[in-house]
C-alpha cells in the first residue's frame, strides 16, 4: 500500500456561548479539551463561539474562531465559508446540540458534505423526545417514569388512576416549568391539569418518583463497541431536586455491589443500543425501598456532570471522547495519568468526592429561594477528601460564601419547631440547616422523613456535629486527640477557633505543636495500583504521610498560581482564563507553576494545564498548608476576587507574593489611602463620605447632593447597596437596613445619573503602564460595570478625552508604584474623568480586550512577573469594533426582578467583532439569546417624565421605521402629544384589555421596552410587586426580549436599522485582527 | 472507636489503628483490593483463604450486610460461600450505621460474630503504595505492644475451601446440559450464574475426576487460593479432562491449573490483581472488557504448547488473561466472568460451554 498523504482535515466545533445558569466553564473544559485532541491528530479546528472571555477562543488553541452566535443562521454561514469536513456538536452543551439539530434538520450538513462526528444525529434525536424515548427503552427492559400525554383532564385523571397517586405532572417547556408540580390526590390533579392546560395544549402525567435516590453514570464507547463507565455519581439529595442543584457525591455510597453494577450494566445496554461513540450521561432513579429502578434522562453529549467525573477521577472525558469521534478506539488511547495503561479502563478511587452547588440567589430581588426541579445555582465547587465528613466541610468552604465549614455557630440558635419548617422546604442552606438540626437533638429518622436524604448521608452530618460537641464540652481544654480528630472530619482551624473562642492563628500554632498537619495525596486513577505520572493533588487528614510527586529538573523557578474558585455572579470564566493563560505562559519560560483550585468547571484544574495541582480549598489555612509544602512565590492577581483578598492574609505570614506588594494592592483598594491618593495627585473622584449614624448619613447626603450613591462597607447582600434621590428614600433606607449597617461604616458617594463609564485595564512594571486599554460603557453609570455593554475601542470618547485618561492612568500607577495587573473605573462628567474605583488585579475584562486588540495582557504580566524588561504595547489605530455584552440568566430565577441595578446580576458575556459599533453590537447581542425583530412589534414602557422626554425620539424612529407600538396608558398619551401613535395596553391592575398579558400571549411582540423612573432610587416597597416588575417578568417568562435601559435599547435600534440578520459579515478573528 | 491495635507488617513496618468487628489477633498474607463496592462478596471469596484483605477504598460498610441467604442447602443467594474466608480486614474508615432495606446488620457486627478482626484508621493508601513497591508481605493484626514472631505463622490449608462430597444442583428452566464444577473454592456466584443460564451442575471435591462417575458436557475449574503448583492432584485432573477433548472452562485458579497441565508455568505477580475494574483484551477480535480479578499468581504466556493461544490479556501490565485451544472448546480466563462482585462484561463466557 502506497503512502497516502490526505489533506489536512477540517473540523468544526460549537461552543455553547455565554455563561449562563445550566451552561457554565465546564464547556470550556470539553471544548478546549476537543480542540488539543483534535489537534494532536493533525486536524485544523473552526471553532464557533462567541464567549470571548473563554480559553477555548485564545490564539494557539483552534485554528481560527468566529466570534458569533451558536445559532443556525450563523453556523450555517460558517459552513458556507470554511467548508469543513465534519462538526462536533456534543462539546458545547445544549446551545451547540440544538443549532446542529436544526442545521441537520434544514439538510445543512448533508448540502455542504459536512460529516456529524462521534454519536449518530438520530441517537441525539432519540434522546430528546420523552415518550419516544421511553418506549425504546422499554424494548430493552429498562424502564423510564412510567406515564403518558393528556390533552384533558378527564385524561390526566385516567393515566394517573393507572399509575397510583402520588403523580407528578408536567407542563410543557416554554413556561420555564410553571404548572409542573406533583399531585398527590384526584382533586389536587384536577386542580393542577386544569391551570397546566390553560397554559399549554398537553401535559405529562408520570408516575411520582419523590424520594428515590437519584445516580448517575458517565459512559464512554467507540467504534469498535468497547464500553466503560468511568464514574458514578449519586445525589445527596433525592430525586426533585435538580442534579445541578443538588450535592453529589462520587462514587456512589449507599448502593450495593449489585445495584452498582445492575446500574452499570443497564447504562451500557442504553448507550450501545443508542450507538453513542464519545460520551454519554445517563441519570438513574433508584428506588430505595425496594431497587426499582428508573431511567430519568440521558444526555448524549458531554456535560455539566461529565466535567466533575472527569476531575473526580482523573479520567479526562472530554478528550477521550473527541478521539473517539474520530475513530480511535479506547484500547489505542493511553491513560494520561499512569502513561502506561490505556483509556480502557474503570478508575478505581480511593478517596471521596463531593460537589457543592454555588447559589447567588441574594443578588436578585423578588427570586424564589427554595431549590428544586429547575436549576438555579450559577456555580459549583468540588472536594476530595479520605471521609465524607472531610470532604464536605471542604466543599462548604470552596463555595467562598462566608461558611467556615458545615456547622456553624450563626446556625445553631433556631429551636427544633424553626428547624422542622425549615427541613420540609430545601434551600441553599439545606446542609447547615441539617447540621443544626442534629445539634438540636432532632434525629436522623424525624430528618430523613422531612428531606428524603439518605440517613446514609444524614448518619456522617451526624459524626460532624458529634465531633463538634465534643469539642464544646473541651472548650477548656482540648485535647489533642479531638483536635486531631476535628481536623480529620475536616473542622477548619477557624472553625474550631469559633467554637473554643480562641483564633485561627492560635489554632495553627496548636496542632502544629502536636504534628497535626495535613498530608498530600495524588489521585492517580488506580487507587495506588499504579504510579501516576502526573501531579494531580490534594490535601487530607486521612492519611500519615505526604507522596512524593514527579518533578522536572529543568525548572529552577516556580511559582504558586491562586485559580477563580467557584463561579459566581461577579467571578466567572473570564477568571480562569488568566489563570490559565498565566500558567501557559510562566511554563513557555520554563517556570513550573503550581495551580490551586477547587472549581470543575475550570481549564485551569486540568491536571496537564499545569506542573502541579492541587485541588484545594482557596482559604488561608490550605494556602498556608500548600506554602509549606511547595515553598514558592503566590500569585494572587489574576485568579479575582478570592485569590485577591487573600493576599493581605499571606503577607502577615511572610509569604512572598508575585507582583504587586499586599501593601500595594491595600493602597489602591483602600477607600481612604486611596481617595488621599487621588486628591494629591489632582486626579477627580466622586465626593464621598463614611458615616456610622443616621444624623451624619443625612447630613453627608446633604452635603454632597443628591443623588448618592450608598453602600454598607461589608457586604449584607446586593440588595443593601442603592442609589437615592432623596431624604425620605434615605431614611427609609436606614430604616430598614438600620440594625445591620452602622456595625460597620456606611459609605456615601456622589452619583452621576448622565456620566458615562469607562474601564480601564492595563499592566504596570514597577509603576511603569506597559499594556493598556479603554473600553467604554453604552450604559451610563449605575448600570454595574459587569452588567454593561463594553465597547472597544471607544465610541464616544475624544482623542484628547482618551489621552487625559491615559495621563491620569500612569500618574496613579506610578504613584502607587503597581507592578502586574490592574483596572481603573472612571466615570466620565462633562468630559471630566472621575475615578471610581482601582483594583491591583486582573479584571473581567482583561480576556476582552486582549482578544479585541490581539495583546495578550496576561502574557505580559507574566513577563513582569518574571522581571523581564517589557516595552510599552501598544497598537494605535484599531480599524474595527469589538462589542462585549452580558448575558442575564433571569429566565432560570423564577420571580427574579430583570433590571439590572448598581450591584452585578448578569452571569456571562459574549462578545462580537463588525467593521461598525452597530454590526458588533448586533452579532454579541443575538449571541445573548434576543431574536432579531421580524414583526417589527415593539412594546413600551417607560416611567417618569424625564424619561418618557428622552425616549420620545427613539420612539420617533420606531414609528418611521414601521415599528407597530404598544404603550402602557401614561407612556401611550405621552407619546401621543408628539403625533407617534400607539396601542394602549392595560397594567396588570387596571381593568382596561388588552393587558399586557394579553398582549405577550396573543401578539408577536419583538422586544419590550420597560424603563423605570430614573429620578426614584430605593424604595422601601423593592420588594414587593410593582407594575413594572410584573411586566418585566412576563417579558422574562414569555421569552420577549427584554430593553431596561434607554441608551442600549438605543444602539439596539440603530443597528437593526443598518442590518439584517443576513447582512452583518461572517469573519472569523483572524480576519479583524491581520487588519491592525 | 474501638480499641486501639495494630497492623504488623513482615518487613517490621508498624501501622497503628482501633479494632472492628472481633476483638484480639490474626494472621495472614496482606493483599489489597481496589474495588469500590461488594465487601460481603469479597470477603466470603474463598480464594481469600489465608489472607488480610485491606481496602483501597476509604469507606467499608456503608450499606451493611444483608441477612445472608441460602438458595440451596450448597449455594447461598447473596454471599459466595457460607463463611467469611478472609483472616483480618485493614481499612481507612469504618461506617457503623449503614442504611439499606437489605441490610440485616453491620458489618463489624458481623465479623464480630464471625471471629474476624478488623483494623480501621489505616493509612490504606501509603500502605498501598508500600505492597505496591515491595510486594505482598505476611501481617498481624495484633492487639499486643510487642511485635509478632512471624516465622511462627501457620495458615489455614487451602484445601479447607473444597467441598467434601458431590452436591448436584438443578436449574429453574434446564437448557439441557450438564456440567461438572471442580470446586476448588468456588464462588457461589459461579454456580448462580451457571443455574439462572439453565446449566444443571454437579459440584466435586478438588480430588475427584469427574469423568470417572459419568459423562458431562463439559467441565468448569474454579477458582480457589493459592499457589496453584500446590493444586497438584487437581493438575492431574484436568490433563485427564483435556487429553479426553471434554469442553472446559477455567475460571481464575482453573486458568493456572489449565496453563500447569498444558505444560506452561505459573508464577507470583508482585502485589497481584484484586478489583472490579481489570481491563482485558480478546487477543484474537482486539474487544476489550472490564473484569472482576482476585489472584495473586500468574500465567507465563511465553511458551503454550502448538495448540494453545493466548485468549486474553491484561491490558494495564499485558499479562495473561485466558487461554484458549486452537480447535477444541478449551478455554480458561483468568479473571471472575461472573462478577459478584464486579462487572458482568465476560458473563457471555458461560454460553461458550
Amino acid at each position: 500500500m502506497g503512502i497516502f498523504i490526505a489533506m489536512k482535515q477540517k473540523v468544526l466545533l460549537l461552543g455553547s456561548g455565554a455563561i449562563k445558569i445550566g451552561e457554565a466553564g465546564e464547556f470550556d473544559y470539553s471544548g478546549s479539551q476537543a480542540i488539543k485532541a483534535l489537534k494532536e491528530e493533525g486536524y485544523a479546528v473552526i471553532l464557533v463561539n462567541p464567549n470571548i472571555a473563554t480559553i477555548q477562543t485564545s490564539k494557539n488553541f483552534a485554528d481560527d474562531v468566529y466570534f458569533l452566535p451558536v445559532a443556525p443562521e450563523f453556523v450555517k454561514q460558517v459552513i458556507e465559508k470554511e467548508r469543513p469536513d465534519g462538526i462536533l456538536l456534543s462539546f458545547g452543551g445544549q446551545s451547540a446540540l440544538n443549532c446542529g439539530i436544526a442545521l441537520y434538520h434544514r439538510g445543512v450538513f448533508d448540502r455542504y458534505g459536512v460529516k456529524i462526528l462521534g454519536t449518530p444525529i438520530d441517537a441525539i434525536i432519540a434522546t430528546e423526545d420523552r415518550l419516544e424515548f421511553a418506549k425504546r427503552l422499554n424494548k430493552l427492559g429498562i424502564l423510564c417514569a412510567k406515564g403518558d400525554i393528556a390533552k384533558t383532564v378527564d385524561r390526566a385523571l385516567e393515566i394517573a388512576d393507572g399509575l397510583g397517586f402520588p403523580v407528578m405532572v408536567r407542563s410543557g417547556f416554554a413556561l420555564g416549568g410553571a404548572g409542573s408540580g406533583i399531585a398527590k390526590t384526584r382533586e389536587a390533579l384536577k386542580d393542577l391539569a386544569t391551570k397546566a392546560l390553560v397554559r399549554s395544549p398537553q401535559i405529562i402525567i408520570e408516575e411520582s418518583l419523590k424520594g428515590w435516590k437519584e445516580i448517575e453514570y458517565e459512559v464512554v464507547r467507540d467504534k469498535d463497541d468497547n464500553c466503560i463507565t468511568v464514574c458514578n455519581m449519586e445525589n445527596f439529595d433525592p430525586v426533585g431536586i435538580h442534579t445541578g442543584e443538588s450535592i453529589v457525591v462520587a462514587p456512589s455510597q449507599t448502593l450495593t455491589n449489585e445495584e452498582y453494577y445492575g446500574l452499570r450494566q443497564k447504562a451500557i445496554d442504553v448507550i450501545r443500543d443508542l450507538g453513542v461513540v464519545g460520551e454519554c450521561n445517563i441519570q438513574f432513579a433508584l428506588n430505595p425501598k425496594n431497587g426499582e429502578v428508573r431511567v430519568i434522562e440521558v444526555n448524549a453529549r458531554l456535560s455539566r456532570s461529565s466535567a466533575l467525573a472527569s476531575k473526580a477521577t482523573g479520567y479526562p472525558l472530554a478528550y477521550v471522547a473527541a478521539k473517539l469521534a474520530i475513530g480511535k478506539t479506547l484500547p489505542d488511547l493511553q491513560n494520561h495519568i499512569t502513561k502506561k495503561t490505556t483509556a480502557f479502563f474503570e478508575p478505581a478511587l480511593d478517596y471521596i468526592v463531593v460537589k457543592m452547588p454555588r447559589w447567588d440567589l441574594d443578588k436578585f430581588d423578588l427570586v424564589e429561594v427554595t431549590i428544586g426541579s429547575e436549576m438555579k445555582s450559577v456555580g459549583e465547587v468540588m472536594s476530595i477528601a479520605r471521609s465524607f465528613p472531610e470532604a464536605i466541610q471542604k466543599a462548604a468552604r470552596m463555595l467562598n460564601d462566608g461558611y467556615k465549614g458545615l456547622i456553624d455557630k450563626r446556625f445553631l440558635y433556631y429551636t427544633k419547631e424553626e428547624l422542622t419548617t425549615m427541613l420540609q422546604c430545601p434551600t441553599s442552606l439545606r446542609p447547615f440547616t441539617i447540621c443544626s438540626a442534629l445539634y438540636a437533638g432532632i434525629s436522623i429518622e424525624e430528618i430523613h422523613a422531612l428531606t428524603d436524604i439518605d440517613p446514609w448521608f444524614l448518619s456522617q452530618l451526624k459524626r460532624i456535629v458529634d465531633v463538634y460537641k465534643m469539642m464544646v464540652s473541651e472548650k477548656e481544654n482540648l485535647s489533642e486527640q479531638t483536635l486531631r480528630l476535628a481536623k480529620q472530619h475536616g473542622f477548619s482551624d477557624e472553625q474550631i477557633a469559633d467554637c473554643l473562642e480562641k483564633t485561627e492563628d492560635d489554632i495553627r500554632r496548636m496542632r502544629k505543636a502536636s504534628r497535626i498537619e495535613p498530608v498530600v495525596h495524588v489521585i492517580d486513577t488506580t487507587a495506588g495500583e499504579f504510579p501516576a505520572k502526573t501531579n494531580y493533588l490534594y490535601m487530607t487528614y486521612g492519611g500519615s504521610v505526604s507522596e512524593h510527586y514527579r518533578e522536572s529538573d529543568d525548572q529552577e523557578r516556580k511559582a504558586i498560581v491562586l485559580g477563580c474558585g467557584p463561579y459566581s455572579i461577579g467571578t466567572s470564566v473570564e477568571f480562569d482564563w488568566s489563570a490559565v493563560t498565566l500558567v501557559q505562559s510562566f511554563r513557555q519560560q520554563r517556570m513550573k507553576t503550581i495551580v490551586v483550585n477547587c472549581n470543575p468547571e475550570t481549564v485551569s484544574t486540568d491536571f496537564d494545564m499545569s506542573d502541579v495541582l492541587y485541588f484545594e480549598e482557596l482559604t488561608l489555612e490550605r494556602i498556608l498548608d500548600i506554602y509549606e509544602h511547595e515553598q514558592a512565590p503566590i500569585v494572587v492577581s489574576v485568579g479575582g476576587q478570592i485569590a485577591n483578598n487573600l493576599a493581605p492574609h499571606l503577607s502577615v505570614y511572610e509569604i512572598p507574593i508575585l507582583g504587586t506588594s499586599p501593601k500595594v494592592i491595600r493602597k489602591a483598594e483602600n477607600r481612604q489611602e486611596f481617595s488621599a491618593l487621588l486628591d494629591e495627585l489632582s486626579v477627580h473622584q466622586p465626593p464621598w463620605r463614611e458615616c456610622v449614624s443616621d444624623e451624619q448619613a443625612i447630613r453627608a447626603a446633604n452635603e454632597i447632593g443628591y443623588p448618592i450613591i450608598i453602600r454598607p462597607s461589608f457586604v449584607l447582600s446586593g440588595k443593601s447597596m442603592s442609589i437615592i434621590y432623596s431624604d425620605e428614600e434615605l431614611i427609609s433606607y436606614l430604616t430598614i437596613y438600620k440594625e445591620h449597617i452602622f456595625s460597620y461604616k456606611l459609605v456615601i458617594s456622589k452619583f452621576y445619573p448622565h456620566a458615562k463609564e469607562c474601564d480601564v485595564d492595563g499592566v504596570a512594571q514597577h509603576g511603569d503602564v506597559v499594556a493598556f486599554a479603554i473600553s467604554e460603557h453604552i450604559e451610563e453609570a449605575g448600570v454595574h460595570s459587569g452588567d454593561s455593554t463594553l465597547v472597544f475601542p471607544p465610541y464616544s470618547l475624544s482623542k484628547s478625552l482618551q489621552s487625559t485618561l491615559r495621563e491620569q492612568t500612569s500618574k496613579i500607577i506610578q504613584s502607587l508604584g503597581l507592578h502586574g495587573t490592574f483596572n481603573i473605573q472612571y466615570l466620565i462628567v462633562d468630559d471630566v474623568p472621575y475615578v471610581i474605583e482601582c483594583n491591583a488585579r486582573a479584571s473581567r475584562s482583561f480576556p476582552f480586550v486582549s482578544k479585541a486588540m490581539d495583546i495578550n495582557f496576561i502574557s505580559i504580566a507574566a513577563d513582569v512577573l518574571l522581571e523581564k524588561h517589557v516595552s510599552f504595547h501598544e497598537k494605535t489605530h484599531i480599524p474595527y469594533v469589538c462589542v462585549k455584552a452580558p448575558q442575564f440568566s433571569y429566565h432560570k430565577l423564577r420571580g427574579a426582578d430583570p433590571l439590572p441595578r448598581v450591584e452585578m446580576t448578569s452571569t456571562g458575556e459574549v462578545a462580537a467583532f463588525g467593521e461598525t459599533l452597530e454590526e458588533a453590537f448586533l452579532k454579541a447581542i443575538l449571541a445573548t439569546g434576543v431574536k432579531y425583530p421580524l414583526h417589527k412589534k415593539v412594546f413600551i414602557s417607560v416611567g417618569g417624565d424625564e424619561e418618557k422626554q428622552q425616549f420620545v425620539p427613539i420612539a420617533k424612529t420606531l414609528f418611521e421605521h414601521g415599528f407597530a407600538i404598544y404603550a402602557t396608558s401614561g407612556t401611550s398619551a405621552f407619546l401621543q402629544k408628539y403625533g407617534i401613535p400607539s396601542g394602549v395596553i392595560g397594567k396588570i391592575y387596571e381593568s382596561l384589555r388588552p393587558t399586557v398579558e394579553d398582549l405577550f400571549r396573543f401578539q408577536s411582540i419583538d422586544v419590550a421596552v420597560v424603563i423605570s423612573d430614573k429620578t426614584k432610587g430605593f424604595s422601601p416597597s423593592r420588594d414587593m410587586i410593582s407594575d413594572g416588575y410584573i411586566i418585566r417578568r412576563m417579558s422574562i417568562d414569555k421569552g420577549i426580549p427584554l430593553f431596561t435601559n434607554r441608551r442600549k435599547f438605543e444602539v439596539f435600534l440603530r443597528s437593526i436599522l443598518s442590518y439584517t440578520e443576513k447582512s452583518v459579515n461572517v469573519y472569523p478573528w483572524s480576519w479583524y485582527i491581520q487588519k491592525l | 472507636m474501638g480499641k486501639p491495635t495494630a497492623l504488623y507488617l513482615e518487613d517490621g513496618t508498624v501501622f497503628y489503628g482501633s479494632s472492628f468487628g472481633y476483638y484480639g489477633e490474626t494472621n495472614g498474607e496482606l493483599v489489597f483490593s481496589t474495588g469500590m463496592t461488594g465487601y460481603v462478596e469479597s470477603i466470603t471469596d474463598p480464594s481469600f483463604c489465608g489472607q488480610i484483605l485491606m481496602f483501597t477504598y476509604p469507606l467499608i460498610g456503608n450499606y451493611g450486610v444483608p441477612r445472608l441467604e441460602a438458595q440451596h442447602a450448597y449455594l447461598m443467594e447473596n454471599a459466595e460461600s457460607e463463611r467469611i474466608w478472609v483472616q483480618g480486614i485493614v481499612l481507612s474508615d469504618v461506617i457503623d450505621h449503614g442504611f439499606h432495606y437489605q441490610r440485616f446488620q453491620e458489618f463489624s457486627e458481623w465479623l464480630e460474630k464471625e471471629r474476624i478482626p478488623g483494623i480501621a484508621g489505616v493509612d490504606t493508601r501509603a500502605l498501598t503504595l508500600t505492597l505496591r513497591e515491595k510486594g505482598v508481605m505476611k501481617a498481624v493484626i495484633s492487639p499486643s505492644s510487642s511485635p509478632p514472631m512471624f516465622d511462627e505463622i501457620r495458615l489455614p490449608s487451602i484445601f479447607d475451601t473444597s467441598i467434601q462430597e458431590r452436591v448436584d444442583y438443578k436449574p429453574k428452566k434446564p437448557n439441557g446440559k450438564r456440567i461438572a464444577l471442580i470446586d476448588c473454592g468456588v464462588k457461589h456466584g459461579i454456580i448462580r450464574t451457571l443455574l439462572r443460564r439453565g446449566y444443571e451442575v454437579a459440584r466435586f471435591p478438588f480430588r475427584e475426576q469427574p469423568l470417572s462417575q459419568e459423562d458431562f458436557d463439559g467441565v468448569i475449574c474454579s477458582n480457589g487460593p493459592g499457589d496453584p503448583k500446590e493444586w497438584k492432584e487437581t493438575v492431574e485432573i484436568v490433563k485427564e479432562i483435556v487429553s479426553h477433548h471434554v469442553p472446559f472452562l477455567g475460571i481464575c485458579l482453573g486458568n493456572q491449573l489449565l496453563a500447569l497441565a498444558i505444560g506452561a508455568n505459573t508464577y507470583k505477580l508482585p502485589y497481584g490483581h484484586r478489583g472490579l475494574n481489570q481491563p482485558c483484551q480478546d487477543v484474537k477480535t482486539k474487544k476489550c472488557y472490564l473484569t472482576s480479578q482476585n489472584h495473586g499468581y500468574a500465567v507465563d504466556a511465553s511458551a503454550f504448547p502448538k495448540e494453545y493461544d493466548a485468549w486474553f490479556i491484561n491490558l494495564n501490565d499485558q499479562t495473561n488473561e485466558g487461554i484458549c485451544h486452537k480447535e477444541l472448546p478449551i478455554r480458561s480466563v483468568q479473571f471472575h466472568p461472573e462478577g459478584y462482585p464486579g462487572p458482568f462484561d465476560t458473563e457471555w463466557v458461560f454460553s461458550l460451554l
